[in-house]
């Protein structure tokens, strides 16, 4: 009998093969029963068996792994932290594991108080390093990797995992921790090793040696899968790798439909370090880069210059390829302490975005500064979310212009860029005419105008089922943002998960989007759907879309 | 001495191993004080968690034997380190 696990799929793909379960989360004692002598010569042996693994491995490493792994032999030699580990257990007497622990943690939470985001990123190395030093005081060693096809199987994934020479012989990895944004997801994406991670406690269950079936792009792992099932997975995987040839021969295309219309299939990211992998499919630029993540998990907002430098390199690495900006969409489900926005019944509804932003212009007048400092290094479009009032887009376009003038005086400029809104409020659908003459574009964000339409939580189980972008208002509230942006000659676009559905890309073709903008994993799949489209029937289709009754009659009509 | 960081990127991992590296060579102990904030050269993880971005000025003060040698070191790799 098959078991089925599901977790969040981040990196497309399916493997098939017997499994190797690294534990990481362990059990250890606080105290010891060895005397400090003995706990400290413990430590010591471990550091000494540590340092000679990683520096065979830098000696078998190239490229990024190596510099990786130097700074990990470094940090791993570090005289400080050495220092502080044996104290605790010279002074404090704690188990040898614990004084890692303990010593790591410290240095842990220094570098994530740090303000620059590259800083506070080092803390997984350094995490990294404690814990290849506790495994071996514990005597756990490190387990060796086979030499044949295996799927690695964790409860913490860590980056160094995924580090060298692992594709050959790795076709899956699946972990009980982490999430889509995580290093690891982003190295699985990139290694195109198939991941399935956010498996929770399901995955203690699972003993080296079982075979698994892992997909990734469902987000799902299959224990004790019976041979009709391997087989159906096999036939699968096989599919799959001829539509990858196939897709990837679409790389260097920029996608016009069969009636020459270019439509632009750009990338959502949500930092810096997202741009390789929207390179690598030869997007074009990038349709949403959400900067709150710039904001969250610090306990100050980030300086004029750690924001202008994250732009700039952004901009720079796009080339002349269009990356829209958005504004800190902060408050409501993203909160963020330093701001003191107060726990409130109703965050979607309540002071989120440009509604706390007119309260406290200063932090918006830093980030267009940035934003405008760093203009000059690509094609730069900012997009402002939350927008329900003509007088919040004017607001917005007043501050604007103050913060051009007085970087003017300050010696900068002439600055180029666009400025567009988001549509994801219902009264900005009803005024998209009168909103059209005020920006450069509109892009559509469909996962909250779906919910704010349509009055459903899709996080809400009892009423998930109302929310679907497929709903006939949903497609009625964008045939007419996309009419009125026609009528004022702006580009309209769309950056919610809708845009991501190739079924549902084909109805946008119809309505006639510009833009779409997706995860870098489906960008190649709509630029197939693009290039294919002929245009035939539109007009019968969409007189057929604008007669529907349910969610159901849509589908229908474009095969979902 | 006051110095100023000139690495577009600061003093990321890969420099501060170097720096790491060099200062090994001496016995003089040499310290980057920013504000309050004090970090042994010797000691990348002490180094890394002073965050020194471009722009940001600091001193460097020695100790020890060779204390005037290893300073001067400690300069010219600040003063090399435009791009890495």
């Amino acid at each position: 009998m098959s078991l089925r696990l599901e977790g969040i799929g981040v990196s497309d793909g399916i493997g098939l093969a017997p499994c190797v379960f690294l534990k990481r989360k362990r059990k250890y004692a606080h105290e010891t029963e060895l005397s400090r002598e003995q706990a400290l010569h413990r430590y010591r042996w471990a550091l000494e068996t540590v340092e000679n693994r990683i520096k065979r491995e830098i000696g078998e490493a190239t490229g990024e792994d190596r510099a990786i792994l130097d700074a990990h032999a470094t940090m791993l030699l570090d005289p400080e932290y050495q220092e502080r580990i044996e104290l605790h257990i010279s002074e404090e007497g704690v188990s040898p594991a614990y004084a890692v622990e303990r010593a790591t943690q410290f240095y842990r939470e220094m570098f994530e108080q740090m303000d620059n985001a590259y800083f506070r990123e080092r803390a997984a190395d350094l995490v990294d390093i404690g814990d290849r030093l506790i495994a071996t005081i514990l005597g756990e060693g490190e387990s060796e990797r086979p030499d044949s096809a295996y799927i690695l199987v964790t409860d913490f994934l860590k980056p160094s995992d995924l580090i060298g020479d692992v594709s050959e012989h790795l076709l899956g990895v699946c972990s009980g921790s982490g999430g889509a944004t995580s290093h690891a997801a982003i190295l699985a994406r990139s290694k195109g090793i198939p991941c399935v991670m956010g498996l929770g406690d399901a995955v203690d269950a699972i003993v080296t040696g079982e075979s698994l079936i892992i997909d990734g792009a469902e987000g799902v792992v299959l224990r004790h899968a019976d041979p009709a099932i391997q087989m159906q997975y096999r036939e699968k995987e096989r599919r799959l790798s001829i539509e990858r040839e196939a897709l990837q021969k679409l790389v260097d295309e920029k996608p016009s439909t069969r009636t020459g219309r270019r439509i632009e299939v750009a990338c959502n990211i949500a930092s810096g370090a997202d741009m390789a992998g929207v390179l690598e499919v030869g997007a074009d630029g990038v349709g949403l880069f959400r900067t709150e993540m710039l904001f969250m998990d610090r306990s100050t907002p980030p300086s004029e210059e750690e924001q202008t430098r994250v732009y700039r390199q952004v901009l720079s690495e796009a080339d002349d390829r269009r990356v829209v900006i958005r504004t800190m969409d902060i408050g409501g489900d993203k909160p963020v302490s330093y701001l003191g926005i107060e726990a409130e019944e109703n965050p979607f509804l309540g002071y989120r975005a440009i509604r706390y932003l007119m309260d406290h212009p200063e932090l918006l007048i830093t980030q267009f500064r940035a934003l405008l400092r760093a203009s000059d290094a690509g094609n730069l479009a900012i997009m402002i979310p939350m927008i329900s009032h003509l007088e919040e887009i004017r607001w917005v376009k007043d501050l604007i212009q103050t913060v051009e003038k007085e970087l003017e005086r300050e010696g900068h400029g002439p600055f180029s860029y666009e400025l567009g809104m988001m549509i994801e409020v219902p009264s900005a659908v009803m005024m998209a005419d009168r909103f059209a003459r005020e920006v450069d574009f509109f892009s559509i964000g469909t996962n909250d105008l779906t919910g704010y339409l349509l009055a459903a939580d899709r996080m809400n189980s009892r009423v998930a089922s109302i929310y679907d972008y497929w709903d006939p208002s949903v497609v009625r509230a964008i045939k007419r943002v996309i009419d009125a942006g026609k009528q004022e000659r702006i580009w309209v676009g769309m950056c919610g998960g809708a845009a991501g559905d190739p079924a549902y890309a084909k109805l946008l073709l119809d309505l006639g989007l510009d833009e779409l903008s997706t995860e870098p994993t489906r960008v190649l799949k709509l630029k197939s759907i693009i290039m294919a489209y002929t245009g035939e029937e539109t007009a019968h289709r969409l007189s057929r879309v604008m007669e529907a009754d349910t969610k159901e009659d849509v589908k229908a009509i474009y095969g979902s | 001495m006051e110095i100023i960081m000139k690495n577009s990127t600061g003093l990321h991992a890969r420099p501060a191993k170097e720096l790491v590296q060099l200062c090994q060579q001496f016995d003089a102990t040499v310290q980057l004080i920013v504000g309050e904030k004090k970090a042994n050269t010797k000691s990348m993880l002490a180094l890394m968690s002073l965050g020194l971005e471009e722009g940001q000025r600091f001193q460097i003060s020695a100790e020890g034997e060779d204390a005037t040698v290893a300073e001067q070191a400690v300069k010219d790799f600040f003063e090399r380190l435009t791009h890495a």
